[in-house]
């Protein structure tokens, strides 16, 4: 290998290559689909346009995803006899040139084949510089927070670039596109120069930051690194952070009359508590966000919404399933593993805490929130209330008993596909995100009216079969293995029944009978149904799975 | 070439190297003119750092037990073989006369009772080896 | 005889925490040095400055005259790194991994990398992530030496190996410096391989250097000596030089610093005498120095 410039693209190139790829012919595939159905069509063109400039940057970052380094991604790089300044551009180089591309030449092929009316030049360029930008917001700190407030404040940034490609607006109650053009969108030298200086600005920001991180500057803030890599010590997140401040103030002694009070110990205090302190946290922030939102618009609103969603979220989910792996050997560290209690029993504390702490931190929000409606627009929520008082008692408590249940389904097939991506790895992340672009392609291809609805109806055929045979295999599966004794798979679809019967009742209430849906979406909504079951199922078999590897 | 350094034993790594290399030379187990491994062979073998090698072969050199030759390589001197044996044979044994005698006060037996003692000693050993004695060992 | 490295009243502060306090350290061209202390003491603090992975709070740091926080690409390259982690990417062959370091160092002699690789006995085709312990070190070692490093900086190189790959690193260790008179630097826990290896030992304790010399010269400045006394003692009585003693009643070792003859003279006026004297163990001198029953005050 010739010098450090090739070595360092070589090395990118070999960590990032699978996503770009893949990403890249979902991108083309996407297109082609787009295109072979309904020609040029400028319509068609921008649904297709939406798809390829979301992947781009998509299938940039996918590549990243599982780099458990914060601040520079390649922090093993500082003992080698590389500058600074070359370690933060070559990359960045690399990361803004492989957005583009995945992008551009989709977009060329498409172009050249179908006649598609896809801008290429400036498009590409405005995606290697938000690129360019978006790895300078993540490299330049470890720091969680830093790095938030300037994603943040880029995603802002990025609002007005929407705006630009043309009028939207509503018809027929959907919302409509802007035909799109080859030249809809036009910059001229001055604004490509303008990205070009942005673009250095932030590298040059970006090689400080990383300077500080290679001299140890930032260690001071972290506290010590110790005997972990570099860049470990600096990973307590921000349920760490949370974690140890509220430990400063409540310290509740550990209950030893049983493994389940305990194990319910320590889940609340390493994550329950922590997620609901976030939350208060961002519940607290409400009123000054919403007095701000009548001033600075639908920005500040749409962050704030941003963060009350996405912060309790990510961090109820993100340490449990993720950082419990010690190292890159064993899915589940040992001192987890080697608990004598029942890998069932495991899992169902660890998602019934992850759910009650996000769902209780949301709550403290949604209050916040609905205190301060009165800085917003004066009403207050009255109108809610209102809306709410209507209904039944047993309705409302009916739809909340509904939510709960629905939402601790996500969180419990998060936490599966989780255990199953520590264990097998790549192939599960591939297979699961080229199920995600697949959708997505449907769904652009079905909003665009390029696939008519019978394709529709085949693929919720298959899914609303697929969802009860693979409960039933899975539970088989789970009780030979003693993972679920016949016991517990008989409280939990004595469960499930009760959720069922909740649903219908709620169902009856609202007026809506299953019956006047299309056949399709009927079997999808009775296999849908099957969902809370399945999770409950699923889930201590995959943690069993990464117990006993 | 057999040496055996040992960590626990309190004399300086370089000393225990000159000591028994000067041991080899008085016995005949290394013969004049006769190489000496060099540093590197012998560092590796002992594992210990190539600058003790040094300073050992440094101090032989000094002590007239060995020789460099023009940088190829370190070889015992042949500057009266048997002259310098005897000098080390009789400095090996004074040494230990040395450490048997501090032995004895401590214990408290007194030089009649030490003359006696090897003559006894002497005796048992030569009615037990009639013919190793004529090996030229030590 | 040059100094490759040069530190003078190097302090590192972490928050609150004081890691280095004003630490003077000098390794000369040739030698190896060996860094020796307790867990937490300072010592990985130290070697991270030298390769500009930490920056000095206050104090100077030169490694072949160089800053390596300012000119990183030439200290960098004239330097051999092993680190405690051997933090390598999981996901490269080793013999990508040799190509790649390759493009990094001018001096990398493929040759002696691949040698290197046929006395370990590694499969070349194997991934990283795959490797056992032993196998970890032994391509991080071939990492650090195939370029023919000016200095090679090991930490901790023999932590969690067993013996034959112990050996590669010592072997590795000799050749450095047998070959061109090349420099080490190594810490490590194991005392015994820090005696056998090192001329020059340096002792840090607390951030501070307790204990700096000629590997002989330390040695040599400690004794363990038997004493005995004419009548029982309960404890022994402070003495000049003594830094930790045990034993009981009428005999009593203790590990001193200094000649025996001032511990003769000391001990003869509390009515006690020398039976037996040796120079100390690099281990025994540690123990006595930072252990638990080492004295708080330094000892001459």
């Amino acid at each position: 290998m010739r010098g450090p410039v090739v070595a360092m693209l070589w090395e990118w190139w070999r960590i990032t290559c699978r996503q770009v790829l893949f990403f890249g012919i979902i991108a083309l595939a996407a297109g082609w689909a787009i295109f072979a159905r309904s020609g040029p069509d400028p319509r068609a063109a921008f649904a297709a346009f939406m798809l390829l400039v979301s992947l781009a940057p998509a299938g940039a970052v996918a590549a990243w995803s599982r780099n458990p380094f914060a601040g520079y991604p390649l922090p093993l790089a500082f003992s080698r006899p590389v500058s600074t300044r070359l370690l933060v551009g070559v990359p960045m180089a690399y990361m803004a040139f492989i957005c583009a591309a995945i992008y551009a030449v989709p977009a060329i092929v498409l172009r050249v084949g179908f006649g598609a009316p896809l801008p290429v030049a400036p498009v590409a360029a405005l995606l290697a510089a938000a690129m360019a930008f978006f790895c300078a917001s993540n490299w330049f700190t470890r720091n969680k927070v830093k790095r938030l407030l300037a994603t943040i404040a880029l995603l802002i940034a990025g609002g007005p670039v929407l705006r630009w490609m043309g009028p939207w607006h509503v018809a027929n109650g959907r919302l409509v596109p802007p035909p799109l053009q080859v030249d809809s969108v036009q910059l001229g030298p001055e604004h490509y120069a303008l990205l070009v200086l942005a673009a250095v600005g932030a590298w040059a920001a970006t090689v400080k930051g990383v300077e500080a991180q290679r001299h140890g500057d930032d260690v001071a803030e972290q506290g010590r690194s110790t005997s972990a890599a570099p860049g470990r010590a600096a990973q307590k997140g921000m349920v760490e952070h949370f974690r140890d401040a509220v430990d400063a103030v409540i310290r509740i002694p550990c209950p030893t009359s049983s493994p389940l009070a305990a194990e319910l110990w320590i889940e609340v205090r390493s994550r329950g508590l922590p997620v609901i302190a976030m939350g208060l946290v961002v519940a607290l922030l409400a009123p000054a966000a919403l007095a701000l939102a009548t001033k600075g618009g639908l920005m500040v609103l749409l962050s704030f919404a941003v963060l009350a969603v996405f912060i309790p979220f990510l961090s109820g989910v993100s340490t449990s399933f993720w950082n419990r792996a010690s190292s890159l050997r064993a899915p589940m560290s040992a001192f987890e593993a080697t608990r004598p209690m029942g890998t069932a029993r495991l899992a169902a504390v660890q998602i019934g805490v992850a759910v009650a702490a996000i769902l209780g931190a949301w709550a403290l929000i949604a209050t916040a929130v609905a205190l301060s409606l009165p800085l917003y627009d004066g009403a207050g929520a009255a109108p809610l209330w209102r809306a709410l008082a209507g209904r039944p008692a047993a309705q409302v408590a009916g739809v909340v008993v509904l939510g709960v249940a629905a939402f601790a389904t996500v969180i419990a097939l998060l936490a599966t596909v989780r255990a199953l991506g520590a264990i097998y790895g790549t192939r599960l992340w591939l297979g699961a995100l080229a199920v995600v672009a697949y959708a997505i392609g449907l769904a652009f291809a079905v909003a665009t009216d390029v696939v008519s609805e019978a394709a529709i109806g085949a693929h919720l055929w298959a899914v609303a079969v697929a969802i009860p045979i693979g409960t039933g295999y899975v539970s088989v599966r789970a009780v030979a293995a003693r993972v679920l004794r016949a016991g517990q798979l008989l409280a939990i679809a004595v469960a499930w029944i009760a959720l069922a019967g909740v649903a219908a009742f709620v169902a009856r209430g609202m007026g809506a009978a299953i019956e006047a849906l299309a056949p399709a979406v009927a079997a999808l909504t009775w296999s849908a149904a099957l969902l809370p079951l399945s999770a409950a199922v699923v889930a201590p078999w995959a943690y069993s799975r990464m117990r006993h590897v | 070439m057999d040496i055996k350094i040992n960590l626990a034993d309190g004399v300086p790594l370089y000393r225990q190297i000159v000591n028994q290399v000067r041991y080899m030379v008085a016995s005949g187990v290394l013969e004049a003119g006769e190489e000496l491994p060099p540093i590197r062979t012998l560092a590796l073998q002992l594992k210990v750092t190539p600058n003790t090698i040094v300073k050992a072969y440094g101090e032989l050199e000094a002590a007239g037990v060995v020789r460099k030759r023009h940088g190829s390589g370190t070889f015992v001197s042949d500057a009266g073989p048997s002259r310098l044996a005897t000098r080390e044979r009789r400095r090996i044994i004074e040494e230990r006369i040395d450490a048997l005698l501090a032995e004895a006060r401590h214990l408290g037996i007194s030089l009649d009772e030490l003359f006696k003692s090897i003559q006894r000693r002497h005796a048992l050993l030569a009615e037990n080896t009639p013919a190793d004695k004529a090996s030229g060992e030590e | 005889m040059t100094n490759v490295v040069e530190v003078q009243g190097l302090s590192r502060q972490f928050g609150t925490t004081k890691a280095l306090d004003a630490v003077d350290f000098r390794a000369t061209e040739g030698l190896v040095h060996g860094l020796v202390g307790v867990n937490g003491a300072g010592k990985t603090t130290l070697i991270k400055h030298l390769l500009g992975l930490l920056r000095p709070t206050s104090g100077t740091v030169r490694v072949l005259g160089l800053d390596p926080v300012r000119d990183p690409v030439n200290v960098l390259r004239r330097v051999g790194y092993l680190s405690e982690q051997r933090e390598m990417p999981e996901w490269m062959r080793i013999d990508e991994l040799l190509r790649y370091t390759q493009a990094y160092y001018p001096s990398w002699d493929m040759r002696y990398a691949r040698e290197l690789l046929d006395t370990f006995g590694l499969d070349a085709k194997k991934k990283v992530g795959g490797l056992s312990q032993g196998m970890r070190a032994q391509t991080g070692l071939v990492l650090a030496v195939a370029h023919r490093p000016q200095v090679l900086i090991l930490d901790e190189p023999s932590s969690g190996l067993d013996a034959v790959v112990r050996q590669d690193i010592l072997d590795a260790i000799v050749r450095t410096v047998a070959d061109e008179g090349r420099t080490v630097i190594f810490s490590s826990h194991l005392l015994d391989e820090v005696e056998r290896m090192s001329d020059r030992v340096t002792m840090i304790h607390q951030g501070k250097i307790a204990l700096d010399g000629m590997r002989d010269d330390v040695c040599g400045a400690h004794h363990v000596t038997q004493l005995r006394f004419a009548e029982r003692l309960d404890r022994l009585p402070p003495l000049d030089g003594v830094l930790t003693a045990s034993g009981g009643a009428r005999s009593w070792s203790v590990v001193h610093a200094g000649p025996v003859e001032r511990l003769r003279d000391a001990a003869g006026s509390v009515g006690g005498e020398i039976s037996e004297s040796r120079n100390a163990t690099l281990e025994e001198i540690f123990v006595a120095r930072v252990g638990r029953g080492a004295p708080r005050a330094e000892a001459a």
